[in-house]
């Protein structure tokens, strides 16, 4: 959770100097009591086929969304709420629809950061382990299937960047 | 802008609230309902429609929350408008990073959730 809202603040206050120093420092005083208010330290991963379940859910989840996105004319917004919609009803029974709707948001990226679908669906499959690997902790914090993807994205462009 | 952004996002989040409240829908549903909808309809209606439906999207997320993180409709409007508030000062942030709303999301849900133990923090040292 801490690696995109990082990045997200260091680029926040480089860009607007300023003011946005003491609204950046407030809202991190302010998270850091809401995380330790929220923090559920009951960390529960299930076994290796759930790892691999959800990472095909949310690989899935990011691929539907991203060609939704890319080859049609519904946008990234509209594109993940259907995703999400289709998840919700097709993928709640066997407990896979949160971790393809995490997918949806690794989907709603930007060919400009994710330029092939490959790499989409390499950081919906990590989005989808990193879901079971923190399965639990801060459980029912909104956001968190959102900051979840982020992380996978920025992995995975660590990791690209790194071996190209 | 800033204020339409607000609004919109506090429109979303309390919309997907009720959405799970009343009509007992799941909170993937919820907030995927509402991304759809806000996705679909807010592009053609205005000029910043896209970004109005990022807005809405970031606080349906936040509606996700549980009810133990944010209990009632004034906290979940708290949240989703200081969403529509944030997304508006970070809008340079992460820019195509899936998962950005998400985490816009996260930072307001802890925020609100970090108010009150923040508070009584404050009242006692003011004691």
């Amino acid at each position: 959770m801490l690696i995109p809202a990082s990045v997200g603040l260091w680029q926040y206050t480089v860009r607007a100097p300023g003011l946005n120093w003491a609204c950046a420092v407030l809202c991190v005083i302010l998270a850091a009591f809401g995380i330790k208010e929220s923090y559920r330290p009951e960390r529960c991963p299930g076994p290796c086929a759930a790892f691999v379940l959800s990472g095909l859910a949310a690989a899935g989840g990011a691929a539907a969304t991203y060609i939704l996105a890319q080859e049609t004319l519904l946008g990234v917004v509209a594109a993940s709420g259907a995703v999400g919609l289709g998840a919700a009803f097709f993928l709640r029974g066997r407990s896979l629809d949160l971790p393809a709707y995490a997918g949806a948001f690794v989907g709603m990226s930007s060919p400009a950061v994710l330029p092939s679908l490959g790499l989409v669906v390499f950081a919906g499959f990590l989005a989808g382990c990193i879901y079971e690997a923190v399965h639990g902790i801060f459980e029912g914090v909104g956001g968190r299937l959102g900051t979840m993807a982020a992380a996978a994205v920025l992995l995975t462009l660590l990791l690209w960047g790194v071996s190209s | 802008m800033v204020l339409l952004s607000v609004l919109s996002g506090a429109a979303a989040g309390l919309g997907s609230f009720a959405a799970r409240k009343w009509l007992r829908w799941s909170s993937v549903q919820a907030s995927a309902a509402v991304a759809l909808a806000a996705g679909l309809l807010l592009p053609p209606l205005h000029r910043e429609g896209a970004y109005l439906a990022a807005v809405c999207a970031c606080a349906s997320y936040a509606a996700m929350s549980g009810w133990d993180i944010l209990p009632g409709s004034p906290g979940v409007a708290a949240c989703s408008a200081l969403c529509g508030l944030l997304m508006y000062a970070a809008r340079d942030c992460l820019p195509g990073v899936g998962g950005r709303l998400g985490t816009c999301a996260a930072v307001a849900v802890l925020v609100v959730a970090g108010l009150r133990p923040a508070a009584a923090v404050v009242r006692k040292l003011i004691k």
